[in-house]
């Protein structure tokens, strides 16, 4: 009997869509308008270290600045295509509950976006050999935070079953930049960040943090070595991410002289 | 698994159903079994080639005696994917009655049954959206949400014969986890709604969908029978469909008409009223399915066509019984237990000799020339060119060669 890995479905190619419901016409548009505007003219995204991306094989990308409504997940990709030597594509990973709501489900499928499902994930890592992206919110790099969420999280157990690399990427620009005043409740245990502006401007002020230069750095890749306890070395690895992010988006901040301008 | 190719003596239950047949069919061409014997409470609609077929009223009342004396070795019990193709709610209640006879002869310890297969389904994994886009042999079949009379059923046949297999350790069980079975014959879940003037579909919602042709499945139990396959394996051709795709792949006007939100409640409110298989149809328009058939595959076992292929299928049965408000199809040689009877075992009467091997794997070539029109879109230009030899050589027709050329002539 061979691996199930060597027997990944046939590929028919006049279909618009893949098995995962992406859709190559839809993303080819997105990334031609949506993507490219927003990550050359308005947040001016910047890859620093692409090379630390693995050039072959699969991955799990773990950035900051992550949360209900943030774009990092798809700058990330989208810088990832842009700059990455391989010009490789990643697939944005959310929570499933975000894939419960109607529109939102099938705009997101299409778009390339996958639920956070440790199956799924593993699927992806480790058989079909791909780029998987994770956003975790920046307040929440803390060790407490890390070790309940981040190492809860279905994609990280996932990547350290698969012992595939993880590498954290610090997001500088995103929710770190924008003082965040109360979180609007959402449906499925999301939350909208309300920012300073909002008294004032009402929804406009979320703009508030739209044109951040945003600086995006890949940190070296951590190789996960499961052995006898993957639920420890899964916190291990949670723990080392949040740490190099929270310390490396410091050190960024510090460098940093105005958000507008580099 | 185990590799030995001992000769096996099978027998396969609902055989009269039109997937019990397709399964007698694909164990009469494969050589390690040497005897089939065909079950059913009806008669079939056509005969066999080479399986001897036994007609058991109630329940299978008799069949330890069928077991017994024909010294069957492999029971295949095939009642539950036939019972969902297309879903028939009657057969679904049957099922408990039927597995506690075929449990009682797998379970004697005088019985000389060593192996049982079970065509399964995957509606035992349910639906929501907990599942994951793929559901595998490994993700755990409480996953799902709901509660439906179709997971239900499914659920009790696999926990029975998991609990025989935990008891008797000689019996050997292999579990055929099947996604809904299509082919002409009907669509299996979908068609519960062929009937409307339109298919509605939950509005912002485009689910995944997988099948597998019929012929697929057959072939996935026979493969079973001959490679002696232990365990749970999921059964689903390969190519995972949005619905909206596969509605367009059968010809279907749809349109988002059902509400996002109550569909469930309104699903399990019609349940009640007496309406059939609401739950799982509003699941599958809701949440969907796609189905991770690796294990399978990586056992030697090759599909033959993709969920589209599948689908494709289906398309000229469809229009058949829209306008004839039927799915039987007749055919020219009907089952008569006499004239078998004579055929068979008459010294007056002359037996033809048994199909060779290149014969029995026709393979394309056995589809009929719609169903070939229908998959030719699918095809590349090399495998368009080696059809078109083939039907040149062979069986000539006219209307495929000329679809052939045409589409050759536009590359």
């Amino acid at each position: 009997m061979t691996s199930a890995a060597d027997h990944l479905p046939v590929v028919e190619t006049d279909r618009d869509l893949d098995d995962w419901g992406r859709s190559e016409r839809l993303s080819r548009t997105l990334d031609r308008t949506l993507w490219d505007a927003a990550y050359k003219y308005w947040y001016r995204v910047k890859l620093q270290q692409p090379r630390r991306v693995p050039a072959t094989g699969g991955a799990l990308l773990v950035v900051n600045g992550g949360g209900t409504g943030s774009p990092v997940a798809s700058l990330v990709a989208k810088a990832l295509r842009e700059s990455h030597p391989q010009r490789r594509d990643a697939r944005p990973c959310v929570a499933p509950s975000l894939l419960d709501h109607p529109g939102v489900a099938v705009a997101l499928n299409r778009a390339g976006v996958i639920a956070a499902h440790a199956d799924d994930v593993l699927r992806l890592l480790a058989d079909e050999h791909e780029l998987v992206v994770i956003g975790v919110r920046t307040d929440q790099l803390h060790d407490e935070a890390a070790e309940r969420d981040l190492a809860g999280h279905p994609a990280l157990s996932a990547a350290v079953a698969a012992e595939v690399p993880v590498v954290p990427v610090v997001a500088r620009g995103m929710d770190d930049e924008s003082r965040t005043v109360a979180r609007l409740p959402l449906p499925g245990d999301h939350e909208l960040p309300l920012g300073l502006g909002v008294p004032r401007v009402g929804p406009v002020s979320l703009a508030a943090l739209l044109p951040a230069a945003i600086d995006l750095r890949a940190l070296p890749a951590i190789t996960p070595d499961p052995r006898d306890d993957e639920r420890g070395e899964t916190d291990r690895v949670a723990l080392s991410v949040a740490r190099r992010l929270r310390h490396e988006l410091g050190d960024m901040r510090r460098e940093r002289r105005s958000r507008w301008v580099r | 698994m185990s590799n030995a190719t001992a000769i096996q003596r099978v027998l396969v239950t609902e055989a009269a159903s039109r997937v019990g047949a397709l399964v007698v069919g694909a164990l009469e061409d494969d050589p390690t079994v040497e005897t089939v014997i065909a079950v059913d409470a009806d008669a079939p609609a056509a005969p066999f080639r080479r399986a001897e077929f036994v007609r058991l009223r109630d329940r299978y009342a008799q069949i330890g005696r069928v077991v017994g004396g024909a010294a069957i070795d492999v029971v295949v019990d095939v009642r539950a994917a036939a019972a969902l193709a297309p879903p028939d709610h009657a057969a679904l209640v049957a099922l408990g009655e039927g597995t506690t006879r075929i449990l009682e002869v797998c379970g004697d310890p005088g019985s000389g049954v060593r192996r049982l297969v079970v065509l399964s389904s995957a509606h035992r994994y349910g639906w929501g959206h907990d599942l994951p886009r793929f559901v595998s042999e490994q993700t755990p079949v409480s996953a799902g949400d709901g509660d439906s009379p179709l997971r239900r059923a499914i659920e009790g046949l696999e926990s029975r014969v998991e609990a025989l297999a935990e008891d008797r350790e000689q019996l050997a069980l292999c579990v055929l986890r099947s996604a809904d079975p299509v082919g002409p014959a009907g669509a299996g879940l979908l068609q519960t709604l062929d009937l409307l003037p339109l298919f509605p579909t939950v509005l912002g919602f485009d689910p995944a969908l997988q099948v597998v042709h019929e012929d697929d499945l057959a072939r996935a139990a026979a493969h079973a029978v001959g490679s002696r396959l232990e365990g749970t394996f999921l059964v689903a051709a390969d190519g995972t469909l949005a619905l909206t795709e596969a509605l367009h792949a059968l010809s279907v006007t749809h349109a988002p008409i059902l509400p996002p939100w109550g569909s469930g409640l309104l699903a399990r409110l019609l349940q009640r009223t007496g309406l059939r298989f609401t739950q799982d149809v509003a699941g599958l328009l809701r949440h969907g399915r796609g189905i991770d058939n690796r294990k399978l595959k990586a056992t030697g076992f090759e599909y033959r066509s993709t969920t589209r292929e599948a689908l494709a299928t289906v398309v000229p049965g469809r229009r058949r019984r829209l306008a004839l408000g039927t799915g039987e199809t007749t055919t020219s040689n009907p089952y008569d237990a006499d004239v078998e009877a004579f055929l068979r075992y008459s010294p007056s009467a002359q037996r033809p000799d048994p199909p060779t091997t290149d014969e029995r794997r026709r393979g394309i070539a056995a589809l009929d020339a719609d169903a070939l029109l229908a998959l030719l879109p699918s095809l590349d230009e090399s495998a368009l060119r080696a059809l078109r030899a083939h039907e040149h050589a062979g069986p000539g027709r006219e209307r495929l060669i000329a679809e052939i050329d045409l589409m050759l002539a536009g590359r």
